[in-house]
């Protein structure tokens, strides 16, 4: 059975720490294991990424391993299995594996059921960020040394795949989820999330992370007849972070839109893992590639590799 | 029967054997109400006997006592005392102590700081911030005390000198000067003007700040004050005020449903000579149904959101719930309610909906009228 990483829930607690150790192990070392040696992994991104697909290459390149980018083009690929022949015809290629990030939500499930090498996903519609979620958790677990955290998600709830992502791994390591927004961006329930609150009082007065997610401006702009209550309510800034404990951080997925969801002034003062997320992203991706692709033997310990 | 689970906002049906042969079709279940606001009196009065009674009849298991007792719940004797008259109760009490006094919260039997009941002004609530700890939750009873006034000025009543803005204004003070202290957690207590609505709004930018809304603030305005058990502090408001916050409650502004139960046995019929408060407790779900014909809101208003208050984790599990008859129709007599306190303002008063059994681990304990186990009065 090929090891896919689709969503958070088919990974193991178990699964989820050996990749944040490896991915900070990766990240205290400058040498890397060629643990993908030999490997040929596709990275098909059907919806537009600059980040995480660039994250993804480097992270392949980085474990000795190649890519191949299929750019598609947009317009002629509408339907699944439009999409699953050409995956397939590439994995008759003798391929490794896959990363895929599709606009539909299962898509990746979907192709997983087809294809007999590893497929990852790099995100579907607003169902599952896997890679993302693992990233912020890498990052949580380097600053608190553990992952049993109250976090609270603000922002765009209902269309943010990466908000379903997170709170799926805090809950695996028994933590706490808020979550916050304005009427109609977030969902009424959510399993296993105790707080869903559209006052942001409510929701960080207590947390030990502050998690801002990305707004679109055009969401927003058809929700409110004045954006600005908006800004006034959920806005992360240097007075409404005072409602948070002192401990707390602010973390967000990014791309963050200056001073909509968050304010200019807190992004880089010494309360946000905003750049640590950034860093954390291309090591956390290398330690999923290496559990999904890599065979066993071929993933030595970092000593062994220095030796 | 039909079961409302308000933890996981869901429907179910499950068969549950009730005490006597009833239709159960038109019935409902769901978990028992948690109430953060009521008073009860130790010397004579209303005591943990008669409330408890009184609180399981009105679908209640777990109240917040108030410190404005007396003597108040200000030393750890008092507290005690309480303690030791609250014990083997089917009703499961916490309490709120003074914010003035020398007792501290600790999350599971004194669950908050209380500014209600005791005259207060700038100076001295500034001092007792600066001085108490700064995680617990405070619930503020919001009056500028300096300013005198039974009723509500606008109203044509004895004594109706108060400004309406001192509501407004005592909240802002408390939060603000706390927020100054170091405090992050108010829970303002039975709102009752507009103006207060409305500045919830802004004290929302400083700190995590909620509030509830008693059964009389939301059915009756100054209009409908017919004699002294009306006196009520904070005073009745005006119509306006009273849509108000009805708006405040369906749309979310408003986080809990509470009583404010103050049972008073004998009230001097004289509005100047007469004690503030009514007592509620039994007939609270039926006026809050009645007037926001919203089951789920009122249920999840009267559980999880207290509850959230208070820190306390709970889930529907079917040993603990309370049997509602959504759709019987019934007048208030005020003289065969089991609280001690007779001086409720809405004898007389037909209401909708009705708390009909409650179960507790597993045991019924009270069914239509009839406890169905015996407790030792204190």
């Amino acid at each position: 059975m090929p090891k896919h990483i689709l969503s958070m829930n088919d990974l193991s607690a178990e699964e989820v720490m050996w990749i944040i150790k490896r991915a900070l192990e990766f990240r205290a070392s400058r040498k890397f294991p060629k643990s993908l040696k030999g490997k040929f992994i596709v990275t098909a991104f059907f919806e537009p990424s600059t980040r995480t697909k660039l994250s993804f290459q480097k992270a392949i390149l980085s474990l000795g391993g190649k890519f191949l980018d299929f750019t598609p083009n947009l317009s002629s690929l509408q339907k699944g299995e439009t999409e699953l022949d050409t995956l397939l015809t590439l994995e008759a290629m003798d391929v490794d594996g896959f990363v895929i990030r599709v606009r539909k939500n299962g898509l990746p499930m979907y192709f997983a059921k087809h294809l007999s090498v590893p497929v990852i996903n790099g995100g579907d519609g607003n169902n599952q960020h896997p890679t993302q979620a693992i990233l912020d958790l890498t990052t949580m677990y380097e600053h608190f040394g553990r992952l049993d955290l109250k976090v609270a998600i603000v922002g765009d709830i209902v269309h943010s795949r990466v908000a379903r992502s997170l709170t799926e791994g805090i809950l695996k390591f028994g933590g706490e989820v808020r979550m916050c927004g304005p009427v109609g961006f977030v969902p009424k329930h959510f399993e296993g999330v105790s707080v869903i609150t559209h006052d942001l009082g409510e929701a960080i007065h207590d947390v030990d992370v502050v998690y801002a997610l990305r707004i679109q401006k055009e969401r927003l702009e058809k929700h409110f007849d004045d954006v600005e209550e908006f800004f006034r309510k959920y806005q992360i800034n240097e007075r409404t972070i005072k409602m948070a404990p002192e401990h707390a951080v602010l973390m967000h997925p990014g791309p963050f839109n200056r001073n909509v969801e968050v304010s200019d002034g807190i992004v880089y003062s010494e309360r946000s893992l905003i750049l640590m997320q950034v860093k954390n992203g291309l090591y956390s991706r290398m330690a999923v590639l290496e559990k999904a692709v890599a065979s066993v033997e071929n993933i030595r310990s970092l000593q062994e590799t220095l030796v | 029967m039909k079961i409302y689970d308000p933890f996981r906002k869901r429907w179910f049906e499950e068969e549950i054997k009730l005490p006597i042969n009833v239709r159960a079709e038109a019935l409902i279940v769901t978990f028992p109400f948690v109430d953060l606001h009521t008073h009860v009196r130790l010397n004579g009065g209303e005591d943990y006997f008669s409330l408890s009674r009184a609180a399981i009849a009105g679908g209640f298991l777990r109240l917040v006592i108030q410190p404005n007792t007396s003597p108040p719940l200000d030393d750890v004797g008092v507290l005690q005392e309480h303690e030791k008259l609250a014990r083997g109760k089917n009703v499961r009490y916490h309490w709120a102590v003074s914010l003035f006094g020398n007792l501290e919260p600790d999350g599971k039997k004194v669950v908050a700081y209380s500014t209600d009941g005791f005259r207060y002004d700038h100076v001295s609530l500034d001092d007792a911030l600066s001085r108490k700890r700064k995680k617990a939750v405070i619930f503020d009873h919001s009056q500028v005390h300096e300013l005198k006034g039974i009723f509500y000025r606008g109203a044509s009543l004895p004594g109706a000198s108060r400004p309406i803005s001192n509501e407004a204004i005592a909240m802002v003070r408390t939060v603000l000067t706390g927020v100054e202290n170091g405090f992050g957690r108010f829970h303002i207590q039975h709102l009752s003007t507009k103006l207060a609505v409305e500045t919830l709004d802004y004290l929302r930018k400083y700190a995590y700040v909620t509030c509830e809304v008693t059964p009389h603030h939301l059915f009756f305005s100054w209009q409908d004050v017919k004699n002294a058990d009306f006196k009520i502090n904070p005073p009745l408001g005006s119509e306006e005020d009273r849509r108000a916050l009805i708006s405040a409650v369906k749309d979310g502004t408003i986080n809990v449903l509470a009583t404010d139960h103050a049972p008073h046995p004998e009230k001097p019929p004289d509005f100047m000579e007469a004690p503030f408060g009514t007592s509620n407790i039994e007939v609270a779900f039926s006026v809050f149904y009645t007037v926001l014909e919203d089951l789920e809101l009122v249920v999840d208003k009267l559980t999880v959101e207290p509850l959230k208050i208070l820190n306390l984790q709970e889930k529907f599990t079917g040993q603990d719930l309370i049997v509602i008859d959504p759709e019987m129709e019934w007048i208030v007599d005020a003289g065969s309610l089991f609280t001690k306190g007779k001086n409720c303002v809405f004898n007389g008063v037909k209401l909708k909906g009705k708390v009909l059994g409650v179960r507790k681990s597993g045991k019924w304990i009270y069914w239509d009228g009839e406890f169905l186990e015996s407790e030792v009065p204190a």
